[in-house]
């Protein structure tokens, strides 16, 4: 059974694991995309970009209304 | 934008997360401060990609050139094993009860709503997202 203090851990090394990864991308000077970039490149398309949005609506709403 | 304009706008972010952390979830003071940005983001988005759409059809990139450098395969191998991670968790978390011992992307965010310092910098931070997904 796994506790709070474990799952509170595992959270933090996947926000670690996120923040090393957009770390490598800036250090690959380009070979490499950031986070940024591939949000960039998904929100190109009208269809990607009406997609981000909804889910960025739904978590405002999700976290600071109900 | 301007580096003049990017500090008005943080400006006017963290003001209106100032506004919005005297409210608390689910009451109509926090359905109000969030349906703005809301609605302003659908009005900015329509717009934004009605001017994409214009502009290709003019002959001018639709999109900016550091959006299409890197090969599209790779990033998506490279940014799939986290996400796809992050997301596993979030699905083992909320399969789990109780939430105290199993929070959540979502119970997490609660806690750092709680506090007044918290809950601006997470209204100040959703504000800043939707502006780059909106202008992306």
């Amino acid at each position: 059974m796994i506790g709070r203090h474990t799952t509170l851990i595992v959270w933090a090394v996947l926000g670690t694991g996120v923040v090393a990864c957009e770390l490598v991308a800036v250090l690959s000077r380009g070979r490499i995309p950031g986070l940024g970039t591939v949000v960039g490149r998904v929100a190109a398309s009208r269809a990607g970009r009406y997609l981000l949005v909804l889910a960025w609506m739904w978590l405002g709403w999700h976290a600071f209304a109900r | 934008m301007s580096l003049g304009r990017r500090w008005t706008a943080a400006a006017a972010a963290l003001g209106y997360a100032l506004l919005a952390s005297f409210t608390r979830p689910f009451t109509w003071g926090a359905d109000v401060v969030t349906a703005v940005p809301l609605a302003l983001a659908v009005v900015v988005t329509v717009r934004f990609t009605s001017a994409v759409g214009r502009r290709s059809k003019e002959g001018r990139p639709a999109v900016r050139q550091e959006q299409v450098a890197p090969r599209p395969a790779r990033a998506g191998i490279f940014w799939a094993v986290p996400i796809l991670a992050a997301t596993g968790w979030e699905l083992y978390c909320y399969a789990n009860l109780p939430r105290a011992a199993h929070p959540t992307l979502s119970s997490l965010l609660d806690m750092l709503d709680a506090t007044r310092g918290g809950k601006i910098v997470a209204f100040a931070s959703w504000l800043v997202l939707g502006w780059f997904l909106v202008t992306a």
